[in-house]
């Protein structure tokens, strides 16, 4: 039991107020910062000035004094890249962070619902029928929706659906999904498409453009934006459902509009850049850590901190080695190793 | 407010009612205590009297009106729920969990301000809990938990209390001050309560009425010291009971004591 006296407790508000009000400016110019540097790096640096200045030269009168490459590597090449990974990043760990916070259980991930499997699949068959990676994203997009309605379908029972059915719903859609994915790969060309499936289920952002941001970005962004303004709801809802219910929320209406938000994104973010493991398990913990668990600081927290990971990550695929490693790699790679680090300092203690 | 029920039926199988029947009405600053044995459906019958799920027969009605006619966000307004101590999956702070009992007053997208935070820490300090306002939920006792349920239900400003076996689990001293504050919320704000318990003992203290389930879908209802008796205790329970009074600080109380067990003990049951 903490006990704190009445003036000692006002000065623990006014400190806790200043650390909040820094780690928000924190969490809004870091992942700007790091935008920025992610820019100049490549196998071809350019200047942090230099960058900026290309940035800023469409909106500002600047007298073009860079090399016309650099504006090329950097607006043509990194800048759509570096959007996507800040986007993608973003969007795992806040429908990763909305999932965990609906189910009210910490273990829950983004794929929960076999969406990242029927999105998989939908990939895999765009790519033997159309030998093209041209209309993967759409593929991907398609059955990670198809497979949502599926679960969400199994689930139902007598107009409603329990959270257990939905976890249940989505374990099946995905093993159906995984196995149709598996046939799929067996009876691939090995030489030819078999890789193209295997290295595109891994993730990479290699392929970002301005096109897959002009669709991508408004599914993502409105997503983001649904589970932003539920986010104190989102307390109520991780509750149990009696409990949410007496605290007169429309329990059921709120889990269809996160569900359908939460997998809206997580749909998208995989026809982007294929499966990317880790970022909505585990970025939402490490946001707990920092913010607490209120939903209300949490999502904030969850957005930035995704868009930083995977940033930081998709810098270091792309400039670590010549040939690129798979995100999904990475992310694991990465991630788990530092998440094992923090779980024994903080020995579990803010969830 | 007033709570009414009326001629009310529930069972999970058809020809076997939970209870059936049931009749009575509360008025503002009521304490009704629901007695009865585990499976006999103390929680089953919160759900059904707060409409969260439907009554097979029969009403609830809250100040003559059905539930329906106020919809499902304003009635939530005029009850408030205190679920039994569980803690949850993620730690939030006393303050965060007390300010969901804003939840039914804020819009959708709403999130709590000033106001709500001032009135939550008034209701934390009238449990004198103030205190804990920074704790975490899983880092308190479960007597302070319960606590916090009470006052995350109080910042709705309820007129109707519901209580789902509040002191259970509890010691012996956090069963004393949860009873005095339900005693307190009752006869100072004149709010409706119904409290689920395990203990005779805490119906006779606090109770003005006394609602008895008994596992074969009968009930009794009335006054305290009408329906709670050796006799209906050994009905309900099948337990012997001795029920005295004892006079202590001035005050005469009666108090019930489990004497012996009525029948053989029957092969136990699992307990649903």
């Amino acid at each position: 039991m903490t006990d704190f006296a009445p003036a000692k407790r006002a000065s623990l508000h006014a400190r806790t107020a200043t650390r909040t009000s820094v780690l928000t400016a924190i969490l809004i110019i870091l992942p700007l910062l790091l935008a920025v540097l992610a820019l100049c790096l490549g196998r071809y640096i350019v200047s942090p000035g230099n960058t900026l200045s290309i940035l800023f030269s469409h909106v500002l009168p600047i007298e073009p004094n860079w090399e016309a490459v650099e504006e090329t590597v950097v607006l043509n090449i990194r800048l759509p890249r570096v959007l996507m990974a800040l986007f993608i990043g973003a969007g795992l760990a806040v429908s990763g962070a909305a999932f965990q916070g609906l189910f009210g259980n910490p273990l829950v991930s983004p794929h929960i619902l076999g969406v990242s499997s029927g999105a998989g699949f939908g990939a895999a068959l765009t790519i033997l029928i159309f030998r093209h990676m041209a209309f993967v994203p759409a593929g991907a997009l398609v059955f990670g929706i198809v497979a949502m309605v599926l679960a969400l379908w199994i689930s139902r029972r007598g107009g409603s659906s329990s959270l257990f059915m939905l976890i249940l719903a989505g374990v099946i859609t995905a093993a159906m999904f995984e196995a149709l994915l598996a046939l799929l790969k067996y009876v691939a060309d090995p030489t030819d498409t078999l890789p193209t499936i295997v290295y595109w289920l891994m993730g990479s952002l290699t392929s970002a453009s301005y096109e897959m941001l002009a669709w991508g970005v408004p599914l993502i962004g409105i997503g983001i934006a649904v589970l932003w303004a539920v986010r104190w709801r989102l307390n109520v809802m991780s509750l149990s459902e009696i409990e949410a219910r007496s605290l007169g929320t429309d329990v059921k209406k709120i889990r269809w509009v996160v569900i359908i938000a939460a997998t809206l994104v997580t749909a998208t973010t995989v026809s982007l850049a294929g499966i990317i493991g880790w970022v909505g398990l585990v970025i939402p913990h490490v946001a707990r850590m920092l913010v607490g668990s209120n939903h209300s600081a949490l999502i904030p927290a969850s957005i930035s901190m995704g868009a930083i990971y995977l940033l930081v990550i998709d810098t270091v695929a792309r400039t670590a080695t010549s040939a690129e490693i798979p995100l999904s790699i990475l992310t694991a790679l990465v991630g788990a190793p530092f998440f094992a680090y923090l779980l024994k300092r903080s020995k579990g203690g803010w969830s | 407010m007033s709570l009414t029920i009326r001629n009310a039926s529930y069972g999970y199988r058809p020809g076997q009612p939970l209870f059936s029947g049931l009749d009575f009405a509360l008025s503002p600053g009521d304490i009704m205590a629901v007695l009865g044995p585990n499976g006999s459906g103390k929680t089953t019958l919160l759900n059904t009297i707060t409409g969260m799920m439907a009554w097979q027969q029969g009403e609830t009605r809250i100040n003559d009106k059905p539930l329906a006619a106020y919809g499902e966000r304003a009635l939530w307004r005029h009850i408030g729920y205190v679920p039994q101590a569980r803690a949850n999956a993620f730690a939030y702070s006393v303050l965060d969990m007390v300010l969901l009992g804003r939840a039914a007053h804020l819009g959708t997208f709403s999130r709590p301000g000033a106001k709500d935070r001032a009135l939550a820490r008034r209701v934390l300090e009238r449990l004198e809990i103030g205190h804990l306002e920074t704790a975490y939920c899983n880092a308190i006792s479960g007597g302070e938990l319960q606590l916090v349920f009470i006052a995350r239900a109080l910042i709705g400003e309820p007129s109707i209390l519901f209580l789902d076996e509040p002191e259970s689990h509890l010691d012996f001293k956090k069963q004393l001050i949860i009873l005095d504050i339900i005693e307190r919320l009752a006869r100072e704000d004149r709010l409706t309560c119904v409290m689920n318990t395990h203990f005779p003992n805490h119906a006779l203290r606090i109770a003005d009425s006394v609602l008895m389930l008994g596992r074969d879908g009968t009930h009794r209802f009335g006054p305290t010291n009408t329906v709670l008796t050796e006799d209906s205790i050994r009905a309900c329970f099948g337990v012997n009971a001795r029920i005295d009074t004892i006079v202590a600080e001035g005050r005469a109380m009666r108090a019930i004591y489990p004497v012996s067990l009525d029948r053989p003990p029957a092969p136990s049951q699992p307990e649903s």
